[in-house]
């Protein structure tokens, strides 16, 4: 790192002047209050096992190396040090893994992080005095993961059921870009989180605040001297001492102080945990020390998109095309244009190449050494689907997302974490078309569902900055037709079952069925997973792309569905399409229940009753709209005309997000739907 | 008629598939081959080589066509690896369907991770693999790796077959040592081929199989372990991690774990003392037992820190007894060492845990049949037996994954085989007495106790050490009823009151929906809490025995109180079935407006021949019928 020599004429460093890192930290390494010892309840959650009494953390700027040889750049600049503090009470055994504790050591291109210094003691009340236990440093492993992660761990000791817990480290990193990010929030309770960053001012990270509960920040300005010894290499090994260079700069420091923050608890529904998570997380934009050139990371949407497309491990690799002529050629001459010739590309990657399960926004091995291994995680497969649709003359142009599993994306502070993944968008006469070629069974505008998350970043320089929403087509809709006559000598149903769907649900159909491979297979599945199902014959139409439907019709006979009860005989209408259970079960659900589509499911059964039976009782008619704004809606016929019984089940599902507040009405309203599907019709014989 | 056990034959293909001829063209894998299968080993060797008492090295290679996505798996190479174990010369190829090499995989490209289960802290654990991912099926992998033992206690059991669904043309397994040192052996599950052949004082064993066609995973069945056929290989004499001892017999293999642990209980004084005093006011030599054992339940904890010789020989008494945890060796052996203060002898006695794992041969000793440690304390006339790892599970109880098996007393005198106890079906008996009103509209209120005995406490453990909230979510979304409302409940553990392991638990509840109500009749389900379910799909046929690893017992006495306005239309009634595995029974009688049932559900516990099957099957059949009967109400006029 160079630095300008600026001539002050003043003495040697101070050493960095004491305001700064005055921040006290806010509770004192082993003094311990002996009511926390003895309470046997979390004062804001009488449930927890565990809670935190407090949770500290601090980042620290500081610049330990204080001599620089001119024009060497072998000064290793700033080092921030990340040091935590923590007390848990364990209330009881069912918490005893909190006392086993972890945290990661990086190690990159600089080296590695050096842990400064660990210390953790347990305390126990032992005849009404306090008993500390310390942690011994050879009780501390440290477990090589990989070549750049070193995981340090270890056991407290004398854990028992009423202990404290106590641990505090530092670890100091060179990489300063990587400010330590701040949890409030975990699994347990905490009483009190406090987290405190100052960073000075050539320096610029974006903060992003996450999750619901009340934080609270206090920004304070503060000025601080640095003194650095220059020196410059003579001839031969001498060193001559050159002049002193002297920096008053700014910092910031920032206090983030949470209290009484409640224990995060998962549910169903809900697409990750990380979205909603109380959290600080940092990410350095740019920096620019004295004399040198000012460095942009991410700054704006369009710097995100200039810096991917010029990556190394992104962009780069879309310049050059790795697809063999021959294969481009075997494309060409099919003769198709439009949407079809989309179409056969995709297909032809999805049988090239095969997905390694992994999510990944940058390559792992070149472009080239994915395509002819035939292999690569979801951007060198889509990077090549979409180098090769370019070569077919197409406008395509890779799209950033982020997966279901990574979370939503932070609008207001641009970086290229958000993103975790890469499918394609073509643009067509006025069209976009959405293709991604890790799933076979995806299609145009029909996306793997760990894609529909959120909105997506189309990538292209020089063009206004476009976000594509990528739930807003996703539809489920499904229609069964029942056609079904009873044989009340041994109470089986004959007939046929017809399975008409599109878009989502004739993808999740279409996914199904390619697992199982062949109808005989399909068949198989389909008798285990309905029992009393017996498929006689079958036809099968998979999806056309373009007009994403799938057929199935199956003649069947049904057994089993039909109870009797002296000369009773009475069953439930909707068959093998009956909602059974209430997917919603707690009370009180604290986040949002996401869908991941808008759902439209139609059964329709028409039964033929033999002779010798009359109808004793038909379920009555309904029609159930959950709010005022139609978030869903849920209409029930049920008709008879002679030996003939009609029923017809709509269910809609207009919303995808559902507040917290909203969550009683629909656990209200599927279960009103689940009792009326229950209802049995019931038919006497003569 | 075909058996339960793998039938093989020994036809040879066409052409001879030696090592050397690495034709995997998937024409040439016999179509008897294929079925049920979603891989097929062409070719599995492994061979292994002993230098001398510590110096052994493995040789393995195989090659398998993976048919479909359920196959892939197979597909992978692991290589497990510690402080005493490398592995080397790896060489990894990929065929297409015609059997031509399409590429490499090189030892760079392997991945090399931290391998060891998450209970476990730290251990010095690790493997290296890799997952290739082909785009077309079928396609096949080859592999060749050597492993190299720097001192070793035992073998993994050899299994030609290694999982359902896998069929292998041909597998071979060979064995070479100095004469004068050996090798134990022990064939199971089916008859391979054997040869033995003496030759410049070298000794070599080998064992071959052919043409193993695949077996489907049939539910209830006996664990694979018992089915597969396999070799096991023990070694009499051994070295490892400066230790040495003798497999030849489970006695001699006491030894060997004996001198690990004979001097790991010395206590400081102040132990003693203090365990001493504690004692001092008891007399029953059960009191003082249970005193210390529930003295080391409050001050310890499970952790699992695994490293070398450290995986076999237990942390000393001290050092645990200043940490305040240790593993179920550590633990035990700690246990024995305070007991040991108190004049009370206990038997550090190893175990197999769980339902893959047991001392399954009473005459062979090999490491890895056992992977836990209990104590075995007799007191006066009886057996004492102790789980040492949990706090909270009652004095004198282990568990069912403990139970029903050999276990290992290690003493002075080596090792000694003993019984672990059975959980029949009375032993494991949960008893339900639930009041139940049903409302015109269908909706239920319910009072229900349930009690747990014996090993169904298990059921109940968690929920007993569960926060309030915890419980009321668990019971809600447990029990199937749906929209079900808990509005008191209580979970008790009766454990010390009755003397055996106990639990109950009970609630008031409500739930909407109940009943589902048509025009003028309500129909309500008679049971609401425990129904029963067949566990066979609808398979017609059946290869495999059946197998209940344990009895059952349940005892449901249930009342409904019918809403007024109505009469009961029908209510179902004298309900049996009978099975050589179990039996049903419901009974039902009417009380003006109340209704009982009783409802007696037993399933007893072993190993039933295929041939029952019809009966078998048709005896769930029936039950899970049964059980969702429902008594009809109507509307009176």
């Amino acid at each position: 790192m160079k630095i300008l020599i600026k001539l002050t004429g003043t003495f040697f460093c101070i050493l960095l002047s004491s305001t700064l890192t005055a921040q006290k930290p806010p509770e004192k390494y082993g003094h311990i209050e002996v009511e926390d010892l003895k309470a046997i309840i979390c004062p804001i959650d009488s449930n927890a096992h565990a809670y935190y009494l407090f949770d500290f953390g601090k980042s620290d700027f500081d610049f330990p190396d204080k001599k620089i040889m001119i024009n060497e750049g072998t000064n290793k600049g700033f080092k921030v040090t990340f040091e935590r503090h923590f007390r848990i009470k364990i209330l009881n055994q069912a918490a005893f893994s909190e006392a086993d504790i972890e945290f990661p050591v990086y190690r990159g291109a600089w080296g590695s992080d050096d842990v400064d210094f660990v210390k953790a003691s347990t305390y126990n009340l032992e005849n009404n005095a306090v008993v500390g236990s310390k942690l011994e440093k050879s009780a501390i492993i440290k477990e090589k993961v990989n070549e750049n992660l070193t995981l340090y761990k270890f056991p407290m000791p004398n854990v028992k059921e009423g202990s404290i817990i106590e641990v505090n480290y530092a670890i100091s990193s060179y990489i300063t870009g990587n400010l330590q990010d701040w949890n409030f929030q975990h699994s347990i309770p905490a009483l009190k989180s406090e987290y405190h960053v100052s960073i000075p001012e050539y320096y610029s990270f974006s903060m992003n605040m996450k999750g619901y509960a009340n934080i609270e920040v206090k920004e304070q300005e503060g000025s601080q001297t640095l003194v650095l010894e220059v020196y410059e290499r003579g001839s031969g090994s001498n060193i001559v001492r050159y002049d002193d260079a002297k920096y008053d700069y700014r910092y910031i420091l920032y206090h983030f102080t949470g209290q009484n923050i409640p224990a995060f608890k998962e549910d169903g529904f809900l697409k990750t945990k990380d979205t909603y998570l109380s959290a600080v997380e940092f990410e350095l934009q740019s920096y620019q020390f004295p004399g040198e050139a000012y460095r942009n990371f991410t700054n704006s949407w369009q710097t995100v998109i200039t810096t991917l497309l010029n990556d190394g491990a992104f962009g780069e690799q879309i310049k050059k095309s790795v697809i063999p002529a021959d294969d481009i050629n075997l494309l060409r001459q099919k003769g198709a244009t439009g949407t079809d010739l989309m179409h056969l590309t995709h297909k032809f990657i999805t049988t090239k190449m095969r997905w390694n399960e992994k999510s990944q926004l940058f390559i792992s091995n070149t472009l080239r050494d994915a395509y002819n291994k035939g292999t690569g995680n979801s951007a060198e497969i889509n990077l090549c689907l979409l180098q090769m649709l370019r070569e077919l003359g197409f406008d395509a142009y890779p799209v950033t997302l982020s997966t279901q599993e990574h979370g939503i994306i932070n609008r207001v502070h641009p970086s290229i974490n958000d993103f975790c993944y890469v499918v394609v968008a073509v643009t067509l006469d006025e069209n976009m078309y959405l293709l991604d070629a890790t799933e076979p069974s995806s299609g145009i505008n029909l996306l793997p569902i760990r894609c529909l998350n959120d909105k997506g970043l189309l990538l292209r320089e020089n063009a206004p900055l476009t976000w594509i929403d990528l739930q807003e087509k996703a539809v489920y809709k499904v229609q069964t037709l029942y056609n079904l006559s009873l044989d009340a000598t041994d109470l089986g149903f004959k007939g046929s079952i017809d399975y008409n769907t599109s878009n989502y649900a004739a993808y999740i159909h279409n996914l199904q069925y390619s697992k199982n491979k062949t109808k005989e297979n399909q068949i198989e599945y389909l008798q285990k997973e309905n029992p009393g199902l017996n498929i006689l014959g079958s036809e099968i139409t998979t999806p056309d792309y373009s007009n994403y439907k799938m057929k199935e019709h199956y003649d069947v006979s049904v057994k089993n569905a039909a109870e009797t009860a002296g000369d009773l005989i009475y069953f439930s209408p909707l068959f093998y399409e009956t909602t059974s259970e209430n997917p919603f079960k707690l009370q009180k659900r604290d986040y949002p229940v996401e869908f991941n589509f808008t759902y439209g499911i139609y059964n329709s059964v028409k039964l033929e009753l033999p002779d010798n039976v009359t109808v004793e009782a038909l379920p009555q008619s309904v029609s159930i709209i959950l709010d005022t704004e139609k978030s869903a809606k849920f209409v029930y016929n049920v008709t008879q005309s002679g030996n003939t019984i009609q029923i017809s089940s709509q269910l809609s599902i207009y919303k995808l997000l559902f507040l917290p507040e909203e969550y009683e009405n629909l656990k209200d309203f599927y279960g009103q739907v689940v009792a009326k599907q229950n209802e049995k019709i019931v038919l006497k014989k003569n | 008629m075909k058996n339960a056990l793998v039938l093989f034959t020994c036809i040879t293909i066409m052409t001879s598939v030696s090592a050397q001829n690495n034709n995997y063209h998937v024409g040439l894998i016999p179509d008897s081959l294929l079925e049920n299968a979603n891989a097929v080993y062409r070719i599995s060797n492994t061979s292994y080589t002993r230098k001398s008492v510590s110096a052994l090295r493995e040789y393995v290679h195989f090659a398998v066509t993976i048919l479909n996505a359920k196959g892939d798996k197979h597909a992978a190479f692991a290589g497990f690896y510690d402080n005493f174990i490398t592995i080397s010369d790896f060489t990894g190829t990929i065929f297409n369907e015609n059997g031509v090499k399409i590429r490499e995989i090189k030892p760079k490209d392997l991945l090399d991770e931290p391998a060891y289960p998450s209970f476990t802290l730290y251990s010095d654990n690790r493997v290296k693999y890799i997952t290739p991912k082909i785009a077309t099926y079928p396609y096949t992998v080859e592999y060749s790796y050597v492993v190299t033992y720097k001192g070793f206690v035992g073998i993994q059991p050899w299994r030609p077959l290694p999982d359902y669904h896998i069929s292998v043309m041909q597998a071979t397994l060979s064995y070479t040592t100095p004469s004068v040192i050996g090798i134990n052996y022990k064939m199971l599950n089916g008859q391979l081929s054997f040869s033995e052949k003496t030759e410049n004082n070298l000794l070599t064993y080998e064992w071959h199989a052919e043409n193993l066609k695949a077996i489907a995973d049939e539910p209830v069945s006996p664990p694979f372990t018992e089915l597969f056929p396999a070799i096991l290989l023990s070694p009499a004499n051994f070295e490892y991690d400066n230790t040495f001892g003798d497999f030849s017999t489970w006695e001699s293999y006491g030894n060997w774990s004996y001198s690990l642990i004979s001097k790991q209980d010395k206590l400081p004084e102040n132990v003693v003392t203090f365990i001493k005093q504690l004692i001092a006011p008891l007399s029953s030599k059960k009191e003082i037992a249970k005193q210390i054992y529930q003295y080391m339940q409050s001050k310890t904890r499970y952790v699992n820190i695994s490293l070398g010789i450290g995986g076999f020989k237990p942390v000393n008494a001290q050092k645990v007894d200043e940490n305040g945890y240790g593993d179920c060796k550590a633990l035990s052996n700690y246990t024995k060492s305070l007991l040991k203060i108190a004049d009370i002898e206990a038997y550090y006695t190893e175990i197999g845990n769980g339902t893959y794992q047991k001392i399954a041969h009473a005459d062979f000793a090999s490491a890895y049949q056992s992977n836990h440690v209990i104590l075995c304390v007799p007191i006066d006339k009886d057996t004492i037996w102790l789980e040492c790892t949990n706090q909270k599970i009652p004095f004198g109880y282990i568990g069912s994954g403990n139970s029903n098996r050999y276990a290992l007393a290690i003493t002075s005198t080596g090792g000694h085989l003993v019984k672990t106890p059975v959980y029949s079906a009375q032993n494991n008996l949960k008893t339900t007495v639930a009041s139940q009103i049903i409302l015109p509209n269908g909706n239920l209120s319910t009072n229900a106790s349930f009690y747990y005995t014996e090993m169904a406490y298990e059921d109940v453990f968690g929920l007993i050490n569960s926060s309030k909230e915890e419980q009321k979510n668990y019971i809600q979304k447990n029990i199937p009823i749906n929209n079900l409302h808990l509005d008191t409940w209580k979970v008790l553990d009766s454990s010390n009151e009755t003397g055996i392991p106990s639990g109950s638990v009970q609630f008031l509840a409500t739930a909407s929906g109940y009943a589902s109500v048509t025009g003028q009749r309500i129909f309500v389900p008679f049971n609401p809490f425990n129904r029963a379910s067949n566990p066979f799909g609808g398979a017609t046929k059946r290869t495999s025995d059946i197998w209940l690893e344990y009895g059952s017992m349940q005892i449901d006495t249930l009342y409904f109180t019918i809403p007024e306005g109505y009469t009961p239309e029908f209510i179902p009634d004298a309900l049996t079935a009978k099975s050589v595995l179990g039996s049903y029974e419901l009974k039902s009688r009417q009380d003006n407006n109340r209704i009982c049932f009783v409802r007696k559900f037993v399933l007893n516990e072993g190993r039933y021949p295929a041939k029952d099957y019809p009966e078998i099957y048709s005896f769930f059949h029936h039950i899970a019928d049964f059980d969702t009967k429902k008594i009809i109400l109507k509307k009176l006029p």
